[in-house]
């Protein structure tokens, strides 16, 4: 009775022409074949959705983890943090003199930490007198200097755009369909 | 500007950057490309199974066309990795597919379709009278399609994929299409310059395939003193230090090292953006890297074992930063090559800084950027070439503008000035060489005799360009010279060559008996034992230092390939 009720989905609706179809009946559809169609919907459709929530649960883990590491690469290393809480204390000397001593140990660098720094600088490069310092560099013994912590805009959103497009590159051009030579791929 | 969230955004270009205007109409789906219409009146975006037009006024998504049809039911996406939008009305759009579609947008109709690829189509550009197309794709191949009579004579077009091409190994991502030629550039770092034979007057040196692997310009620098070489790649700096021998042996024998090269230093570079440029002091005391927004100094210091470097603070902030950078001779100033033909001297002072001196600037100004700069070995002298192929000699001791070499048709490739006789030896991208005496503001006799007989076909014909020039203190006479695939030494002294003489002529002359040599012996002294090179000085009297980069060593670090099918396995 339900498929008799319910309109075809799969089949085509007759042409509509002239005013004489309004007075016809409506088509005959065998039982078995609507209720078909309807299965075959309710399927693709409850596959579409659960593809669609499995999408959803996959960006909303993507995004927990990538918060969690922005957050844990954000935080200066503690005696960084440190030193910092001491010199605040200590009276200010000449910044000409300060930075002249530091010397850069070689290939430590705090990179979440200066590359965030360097793009705050980039968008204040109006500015004639450059006070804050960058904390960066040795992790260990800073010695000397003048500096002034600065909070600088959330940068999280677009580091988890990046991230996702970069995704999404690396699996449309080296994804298993690709046919690559084997390997790891190193973009 | 099309961006991750499906909005596309129009900015002004400003002088010195670029100005957001506004936002046009936003769709789901990431814009992967655009296409200008040559009007300006629309513009098309290509994103994940579709690609849309949008009308410039308006900002309005005039039509939205799906371009997934017709694949097999596989779960696959459509990729539109390229687009262009044709006079016509025709949108071109070349997808992961393989498939380069014609569509006329207006109707949302797809008029032709031609499969090039079993793997995606990454990139296209078309000709300016819309006849021809060049697609690169992830396969390496670049494929060719022209627009051509159904019947001959007849008016009807119709698309055909005329001409294949296998130049390189990995994805090509990147397409031009000029007048003559196509270009390509692939992730397997090659540019291929592929002439169209039917646009060629003759056949010529025009019509051959061009093949760029490494940059026309300079990567290492040398200390001399110190024997120490700078490497740079794009996000880092190696300093090393040259290792030694006591030995001495014949023609050909590899000599073993009492002390080995030292990697010393590796710095990195902040940020995501590559160097542009770098050089080391010839005292190896200094090293100063720039990139896109910043320059940066640093001071070496060896002491024992170790090596440390400091980086000089409060460096002037310069706007743009540095084309180039160039150490005096002894090493006591900095040059750096800047914007509208400028060159700014700083003085670089104890213990470790850095003070402007003076902005050098040509007399009737200059809208280009200088690229190439060359001190003199005396500190009186410094040549600078800006982009508009005009090279202008200044003179240190009083900050004056000196002279213009006379212009010529095309672009310096590498310069140096002479120690002694303070003559400007001047390559230019043609190959053509020439002499200029900076006191006397005038090209050299030699120079005159030079271009008046002519250089050797072998030399014109090179494939790559002189990238450094170096001079011989030993002997005045000899200029040094390399490109990618050959190191020379030019002694002046010696005639030179006409055609009918053979150019590389150093194994046959090895084998002449004394009397034969001599009167054989021509100017130009090469050596192609060392490719692909990228450096090549002279230490001192006695030593050479060359720097080969082969290819094998880089092309491992690539991205993966296509498997490629190999015929017959």
């Amino acid at each position: 009775a339900a498929g008799k009720r319910r309109a075809p989905a799969a089949l085509p609706s007759p042409a509509s022409s002239s005013e004489d179809e309004a007075d016809e009946a409506p088509e005959e559809v065998p039982f078995g074949v609507a209720r078909e169609a309807a299965e075959a919907e309710r399927k693709l459709v409850g596959e579409a959705a659960r593809r669609h929530r499995e999408l959803l649960k996959e960006k909303r883990r993507r995004h927990q983890e990538l918060f969690a590491e922005q957050k844990k690469r954000r935080l200066l290393p503690e005696a960084v943090l440190q030193e910092l809480q001491e010199l605040q204390d200590a009276s200010a000397r000449p910044a000409e003199q300060a930075a002249a001593d530091d010397p850069v140990t070689l290939g430590e660098e705090l990179e979440a930490g200066a590359v965030q720094l360097e793009q705050g600088q980039a968008q204040r490069q109006g500015q004639a007198e450059v006070q804050e310092k960058k904390g960066k560099r040795s992790k260990g013994a800073r010695t000397k200097g003048n500096y002034m912590a600065v909070c600088l805009k959330d940068h999280s959103v677009t580091g988890l755009h990046q991230q996702l497009a970069k995704d999404f590159l690396n699996a449309q051009l080296y994804g298993p369909h690709t046919n690559r030579v084997p390997g790891k791929p190193c973009c | 500007i099309g961006c991750e969230d499906g909005s596309v955004k129009i900015f002004q270009v400003v002088p010195g950057g670029i100005q957001f205007e506004r936002n046009l109409d936003r769709r789901k789906g990431r814009v992967l490309c655009l296409s200008w219409h040559p009007s300006d009146t629309h513009i098309a975006a290509g994103s994940i199974d579709f690609f849309r037009v949008i009308d410039v006024a308006s900002g309005q998504t005039v039509q939205r066309v799906m371009v997934n049809h017709h694949v097999e039911k596989t779960k696959r996406e459509c990729v539109v990795w390229a687009i262009a939008l044709l006079s016509r009305g025709t949108v071109v759009s070349a997808d992961s597919f393989g498939r380069v579609q014609f569509w006329d947008w207006q109707q949302g109709t797809l008029a032709e379709s031609h499969t090039v690829s079993t793997s995606a189509a990454l990139s296209l550009a078309v000709s300016e009278k819309e006849d021809s197309i060049i697609v690169g794709t992830s396969t390496g191949a670049t494929y060719q399609l022209q627009l051509l009579p159904v019947k001959l004579g007849g008016l009807e077009k119709r698309w055909v994929r005329t001409k294949p091409f296998q130049f390189h190994s990995h994805d090509v991502r990147a397409v031009a299409h000029s007048p003559t030629a196509l270009i390509s550039g692939g992730l397997d770092a090659q540019l291929v310059i592929r002439p169209l034979m039917e646009k060629m007057q003759k056949k010529s040196y025009d019509a051959a395939l061009r093949k760029f692997t490494f940059p026309h310009r300079r990567l290492v620098s040398c200390a001399r003193k110190a024997r120490l070489l700078l490497f740079q790649f794009s996000q880092y700096l190696e300093l090393w230090r040259l290792g030694s021998t006591e030995e001495t042996g014949k023609d050909g024998e590899v000599l073993p090292l009492c002390r080995m090269p030292e990697h010393l230093v590796q710095l990195k570079s902040k940020g995501p953006e590559h160097i542009y440029c770098s050089c080391v002091s010839p005292c190896g005391t200094w090293v100063g890297y720039a990139t896109a927004s910043r320059f940066h100094l640093y001071r070496v210091r060896c002491d024992g074992d170790g090596v440390s470097l400091r980086k000089v603070p409060k460096v002037p902030k310069l706007v743009p930063p540095a084309y180039q950078l160039q150490f005096s001779a002894d090493s006591d100033s900095l040059f750096v090559a800047s914007a509208r033909g400028s060159v700014h001297v700083f003085q670089l002072l104890e213990p470790g800084g850095c003070k402007h001196l003076h902005t050098l600037r040509p007399p009737s100004g200059c809208s280009e950027a200088v690229y190439l700069l060359a001190p003199s070995a005396d500190g009186h002298w410094l040549a600078a070439v800006s982009g508009d192929w005009a090279i202008h000699i200044y003179n240190l001791k009083c900050f004056k503008h000196h002279c213009v070499v006379p212009t010529y048709k095309c672009a310096v490739s590498a310069l140096a000035i002479h120690p002694i006789t303070n003559n400007l030896v001047i390559a230019y991208s043609d190959q053509q060489l020439f002499e200029f005496s900076i006191p006397e503001k005038q090209y050299t006799s030699w120079s005159r005799a030079v271009q008046s007989r002519g250089l050797h076909r072998a030399w014109l014909e090179r494939d790559s360009p002189i990238t450094h020039i170096a001079f011989n203190p030993k002997n005045p006479s000899h200029i040094l010279l390399h490109d990618t695939y050959l190191l020379c030494v030019l002694d002046k002294s010696l005639p030179l060559p006409d055609d009918s003489a053979l150019l590389m002529n150093q194994s046959t002359l090895k084998q002449l008996p004394e009397t034969a040599r001599k009167r054989q012996l021509h100017a130009f002294k090469i050596c192609k034992k060392f490719q692909p090179l990228l450096f090549m000085d002279l230490l001192d009297k006695n030593c050479l230092v060359v720097v080969e980069r082969p290819i094998m060593d880089f092309k491992t670090q690539l991205p993966l390939p296509v498997q490629q099918k190999k015929f017959g396995t």
